[in-house]
Parts: C-alpha cells; sequence; structure tokens
C-alpha cells in the first residue's frame, strides 16, 4: 500500500488530569473512508482536534505526507457539528461558504474575484444555487449541512473531515450526502466521526473505534466482540444492532 | 424657547450632536460584535473598570481620557491572554475587574483635594459638557478603531462566526480576538464621553439588537444598526434639549422604546396566520 497521507503515532491527550486519549495511533490512507466510531465522550471528536491541529497531544505526534507536502496548515477541509457555531449569526450562505477560502491570501487582503468563483463553483456543485443568499437560520438542515461541505471543499482540501455529519439532518438529506461523499471520495481520503455508522455503512472502507484507547482499526468487518470491548457492555443494548449494518455480507 | 436647530448655533451643542454621530457610527459597527459574539458583559466590565484610570487621572489633574485609554486596553488584553481554563470562572474574572476598577476610581476620586468632581458625569455622561479637544480625541479614536477593522474585516468576521473553523484554516484566532476586544475597549472609552460608563453597553448593543431583528445579511446589519444609533442619539438630543432630559439617558430611552416597539411589531406580524394568497411571500 501506498504511504499513508496522515499518520497518529502514539497520541496522549487529555483534560485537566483526565486522559481522554491513550497511546492512540491510526493512519489514513489515499482514497481512505475512515469511519472513527465509539460511544459518547469516548475521545472521537477529541482524536479529530488533534489531527486538525486544535489541540497539541501530551505525548505522540501526528504527521502529515500530503500530496502539497507535511505542512497541513489550511490543507484539511473540516465539517464541524451545527453546535460549534451560531447560526443566527448574520451571514448568508454564500458567505458562509466564501470562508473556506480564508487562509489562503493575506487576511488583510480582501476575497478576490478567484475566491467568489470557487464559491460559486462549490454552491453549485451542492446544489444550493437556491438558497446561496439565504440566511442560515431560514435553510433546512440538510441544506446547512451542505453549505458546511461547501466550505470546506472551496480551499480544496487534500483530506475532508465531517463530525456527526448524519446528526441534525433528515433521511433524504442523508442519501444526497452518501452520493455527495462518494463522489468525493473518488478524489480525496474522508474521515467521518459518528455514532451512526448505519446510514454510511456502504461506503466505509476501515472503522477505528475509540474509547480512550483504540480498539480496532481496520476494514468494516468488525466483531461483536470487538465491539462490546469497545462499549463495555453488549452491543445489542448500547448501539441498537449497528455492528450487524457494519457488515457488508454477514452471516449469522 | 429657541428650537435644536436654531440652538446648533451654538458650539457646545454642535460639538454634542458630531460627538454622537461618530460615537453612534462607532456603536453600530462594534456593537454588532459585540451583540453577535455575546460580548456584552465584558464590554460593561471595560467600562466599569476604566474609571480607575480616569479616577486616578482626576487626582494627578490631567485628562481622564489618558487614563481610560491605557485601563480600558489592559482589560481588554487580560481578558483575551488568560486561560479560560486554568482562571475557572471566566464571568467572575470580569466581575473583579469590574470592581476593582470602580474601586480604585472611587478611592482616587475621594482623595482629590478640593473640588469634588460630580461623580454623576462620569457615571451618566454628559455629552453636553464635550469640549473641541474631546471631539478631536474622539475623531481619532473612532477614525483608528474603524480603520483597524476595516483592515482585519474577513478575519474578525470568521472569528466571531466560527472559532473552531478559522483556526482550521491557518487564521491567528487569539490575535484577532484580542484585536477585536482592543477595539471594544477604545469605543468603550468613547461612549464614556457620551453615555457615561453605566449607561455603555446599552448603546453598544441596543442599536445591534434592533438591526440583527430587522435585517439578515452582515452588511445590512451594520449599516442598520449605525442608521438607528444616529437616529437614537440625536432623537435622543432633541429630546433632551426639548425637555430638559439628561441626555445620556434620554438616547438610551428613545432607543429602549425602538427596540420594544420593534420586537413588539416583529411578534404580532409572526403570529398573524400566513395569508394563502399567492405573492405574499415574506
Amino acid at each position: 500500500m501506498s504511504e499513508p497521507l496522515v499518520e497518529v503515532r502514539d497520541v496522549t491527550f487529555g483534560y485537566g488530569r483526565e486522559v481522554v486519549l491513550d497511546h492512540v495511533s491510526l493512519t489514513i490512507e489515499p482514497r481512505d473512508f475512515l469511519a472513527v466510531i465509539g460511544p459518547n465522550g469516548g475521545g472521537k471528536t477529541t482524536l479529530l482536534k488533534a489531527i486538525l491541529g486544535l489541540v497539541h497531544p501530551w505525548s505522540g505526534e501526528v504527521a502529515f505526507h500530503l500530496p502539497s507536502g507535511s505542512d497541513p496548515r489550511g490543507r484539511l477541509g473540516y465539517v464541524p457539528q451545527f453546535s460549534t457555531f451560531d447560526r443566527d449569526f448574520p451571514l448568508r450562505i454564500d458567505e458562509m461558504v466564501l470562508m473556506g477560502r480564508l487562509g489562503r491570501r493575506s487576511i488583510l487582503r480582501p476575497y478576490s474575484r478567484e475566491d467568489r468563483a470557487a464559491a460559486g463553483r462549490a454552491i453549485e456543485r451542492l446544489g444550493l444555487g437556491g438558497v446561496a443568499r439565504s440566511h442560515a437560520s431560514e435553510v433546512s438542515g440538510g441544506q446547512l449541512q451542505r453549505a458546511l461541505i461547501a466550505r470546506a471543499l472551496v480551499s480544496e482540501p487534500e483530506v475532508l473531515f465531517l463530525d456527526e455529519p448524519t446528526a441534525s439532518i433528515d433521511a433524504e438529506s442523508r442519501e444526497t450526502l452518501r452520493e455527495l461523499l462518494q463522489d468525493l471520495n473518488r478524489a480525496i481520503p474522508i474521515v467521518v466521526v459518528t455514532h451512526d455508522v448505519t446510514s454510511l455503512a456502504p461506503m466505509v472502507q476501515r472503522i477505528a473505534c475509540i474509547n480512550r484507547k483504540l480498539f480496532y482499526h481496520g476494514g468494516p468487518e468488525l466483531s461483536l466482540e470487538v465491539m462490546e470491548e469497545v462499549y463495555g457492555c453488549p452491543v445489542e443494548l448500547v448501539t441498537h444492532g449497528v455492528p450487524h449494518r457494519v457488515l457488508p455480507d454477514h452471516h449469522h | 424657547m429657541p428650537s435644536f436647530l436654531d440652538a446648533l448655533s451654538y458650539e457646545f451643542l454642535r460639538n454634542a450632536v458630531l460627538a454622537g454621530v461618530l460615537a453612534s457610527v462607532l456603536c453600530g459597527v462594534i456593537g454588532t460584535f459585540v451583540v453577535v459574539k455575546k460580548l456584552a458583559f465584558i464590554s460593561d466590565g471595560i467600562s466599569h473598570a476604566a474609571f480607575g484610570g480616569m479616577g486616578i487621572c482626576f487626582f494627578l489633574g490631567i485628562d481622564p481620557l489618558l487614563g481610560a485609554i491605557p485601563v480600558a486596553l489592559a482589560c481588554a488584553f487580560t481578558l483575551g491572554a488568560v486561560d479560560r481554563e486554568t482562571i475557572r470562572s471566566y464571568d467572575a474574572l470580569i466581575g473583579v475587574l469590574w470592581a476593582v476598577g470602580m474601586a480604585v476610581g472611587v478611592v482616587f476620586v475621594y482623595k482629590t483635594p478640593g473640588y469634588a468632581p460630580n461623580l454623576m458625569t462620569y457615571l451618566f455622561g454628559n455629552i453636553l459638557l464635550v469640549t473641541r479637544r474631546d471631539l478631536l480625541a474622539i475623531l481619532v479614536l473612532a477614525v483608528s478603531v474603524l480603520a483597524t477593522l476595516f483592515l482585519f474585516f474577513k478575519g474578525i468576521v470568521a472569528v466571531a462566526f466560527d472559532e473552531v473553523f478559522a483556526r482550521v484554516r491557518g487564521l491567528q484566532v487569539r490575535l484577532l480576538m484580542a484585536l477585536l476586544l482592543g477595539m471594544i475597549a477604545l469605543s468603550v472609552v468613547i461612549l464614556i464621553q457620551v453615555v457615561g460608563i453605566i449607561l455603555v453597553v446599552a448603546l453598544l448593543t441596543i442599536p445591534s439588537v434592533i438591526s440583527l431583528m430587522l435585517w439578515k445579511d452582515l452588511r445590512s446589519v451594520l449599516l442598520g444598526s449605525v442608521g438607528i444609533g444616529v437616529g437614537i442619539t440625536l432623537g435622543g438630543l432633541v429630546l433632551s434639549f426639548n425637555y430638559d432630559l439628561p441626555s445620556g439617558p434620554a438616547i438610551i430611552l428613545l432607543g429602549a422604546v425602538l427596540l420594544i416597539g420593534v420586537y413588539g411589531a416583529k411578534r404580532l406580524r409572526r403570529s398573524r396566520p400566513k395569508s394563502p394568497l399567492p405573492g405574499t411571500v415574506s
């Protein structure tokens, strides 16, 4: 296999005295579709933050071998959960998408014609043309989700990270999201942090199970024993049978 | 009794009008960031803390503005630089800065020999006392704040909207936040001259709160709150002149009435059943 794009090497991190990530190592391969799963509070989002450089590991490191080099700044696309920003902020969808171009040139210079053209293309690609001039509080959850993806895409990222992308959207939007991610995955690796692996199951190539420690990192043929170890109790009770649906061809 | 327009031939009233307009422009712009980023309590803290600097200057017999500016900026940078996890209660820290500033100010004003200054002037402001020199200082401060904001507009909007994403994009988030707090501090100092320490936050937030109810995109909100700010400041001055009211409270009360009116109108419109007729899409 070719060299991984991102290598998380033995990362330990916590808040205060509490260890949230305990010697976690994993890789993101080119064209990967990695689902990071695990119980709430298990460190999924923290792992994402460590990779994105939002928190600094106590020990260990995150190394990048991106096509553009080893400096990940501005090269990672990030689609946050809805709760991380203020939906009432007075900003139109097109202005929000344009923010993805931040950091490409000096902060002192206004957005260029090229920036606006790129934002326009991303808006069209994600089918947001009709709501481009609407406010974030006026669009549906699915549309807002796509706007956040468009914002991440205009920066031409080399890896795309999504935090709980299916949490706040309806079933129809989930279908659209699935098709979109499949399409994007032809060009770049995608990392999805989720507790709901079901809705993305067909595309997932590899899974990382995190509950403080990394319990499993590999193909989606995940055993019940691993799931029980991660969640610490019988899986059916906690995850409503998710692991069964993770398996593409599962024989009972 | 002469009308307000006639009275504009007096220099003190012209100064007041100019100071009010400058302050409102600043309020509209900086206040919008205060409201959307929920920094009203911080702004209030900076405003009260600045009184410490003013009191010391009064004791020394120099222009209070010279004390208010460094103290306000120091508070802003302290609040920007402090590590929120170590301090545990950020709110409490703001409260402490607020109280310590006021206490220092009161002690120095009390100890000032001879003529005891009228505390009411600082607490509630008196825009009619703005001198030509104050006006020049307000102009310089306002222009520098607006120029800084214009220069860093893209980054400050990004940080105000979504700090985490701005960091992922490689922006200097802490620096931009410090800059925003610094601009708030300077604006607060200007506003103290106009409405006084206690009413600063009202003038900083009322125009933007109204504007945010009426408009959705940032440019309209900014322009709207500048317009509303200028409107209530001038309107307040006219009321103050015609009915012999203190100017700061007159401005704030007019703003509050407008805010309640706009809120009421919005609520009424929302609760009315939607018309089924075509062409009435809101």
